[in-house]
């Protein structure tokens, strides 16, 4: 895959398959630590903790229609590929945590690409998912929650299209607007 | 025909930098999508074939000071890609065939040529 926004969808989509009904995505960018994480934490069916080392089998897989599941696999080609860690934890009462850690500045890191609209894409998909989705880059963090969200919508679906393209455009502002603050708050103290 | 032209030609590449001449001279080619092992193998005045589009590409290809880019699959660069390309003065391609396909066409040309 060309971008870890695409990987984080397939880990997001294997979670709304087990069953989940809330999502909490968080991207971490932190420059000054040289790291770039995202993790994804599920209320799925979540797995058993000996089963966890075959998700990176290719060849294993829940689901009875197909023969091979590629998306955790790929996932850790991505990131071995830059020596980054991948952590996969199954939670005490039920659901799934995915911490995926990227060197920041590895040449084969491959780039975020569009979180906004793979959010969306994801929200626009799934009626009743709830989604908190965090974003922090170095010191600044922008907080997105479906609940807060649909309160503010009073009533108007999610779903309504108009609805989707303002959120897609909301959620790209609001983090590139993480990184100006940012770029700034350096520009004042340095 | 010269070089440059039996290239864009048979390949069908499209070029997508403004405001870049086809200057530099291209000495070979390579292919593949690991950055770290273009940076590490590929040889000044090379072509690059990559699916790539991000602004990496374009840094990887200032280090090594290659001729170009071909984007296989008609996949269009990012906008920072295309700009920081027009900074560096690198002409970005894309091409409608796939990197086993661009590759194979542009052994031939340089075989025909006798650069290989």
């Amino acid at each position: 895959m060309e971008e870890l926004s695409q990987h984080l969808l397939d880990i997001a989509v294997n979670s709304l398959e087990a069953g989940a009904t809330e999502l909490e995505i968080t991207i971490r960018e932190d420059t000054g630590d040289n790291t770039l994480q995202f993790h994804v934490l599920d209320n799925g069916r979540g797995i058993a903790t000996q089963d966890i080392p075959k998700l990176l089998d290719p060849f294993y897989t829940t689901k009875k229609h197909k023969r091979m599941g590629l998306g955790i696999p790929l996932l850790r080609e991505a990131v071995d590929r830059c020596g980054g860690t991948l952590e996969i934890r199954a939670l005490p009462r039920k659901g799934t945590a995915v911490t995926a850690t990227f060197p920041y500045d590895h040449l084969d890191r491959a780039p975020l690409g569009d979180v906004a609209g793979t959010l969306t894409a994801l929200l626009a998909g799934n009626q009743g998912l709830d989604l908190i989705y965090r974003h922090q880059y170095n010191g600044e963090i922008f907080i997105f929650t479906t609940r807060e969200f649909k309160s503010l919508l009073k009533g108007i679906p999610l779903q309504t299209p108009e609805v989707l393209v303002w959120l897609k455009n909301y959620l790209a502002n609001q983090v590139k607007e993480l990184r100006r603050r940012n770029n700034e708050k350096l520009g004042r103290t340095g | 025909m010269n070089l440059w032209n039996s290239i864009i030609k048979t390949l069908e590449l499209t070029l997508q930098t403004k405001n870049v001449d086809l200057e530099r001279k291209i000495r070979g080619a390579y292919c593949g999508d690991l950055l770290s092992d273009v940076l590490a193998h590929a040889s000044p005045g090379d072509l690059w074939i990559t699916i790539h589009r991000h602004r990496n590409i374009v840094a990887v290809a200032a280090l090594v000071n290659l001729s170009g880019l071909i984007i296989t699959g008609n996949r269009p660069p990012d906008p920072d890609t295309l700009e920081t390309a027009g900074k560096e003065g690198i002409p970005l391609f894309t091409t409608p065939f796939n990197n086993f396909q661009a590759a194979g066409k542009l052994y031939k040309i340089l075989s025909d040529y006798s650069m290989i």
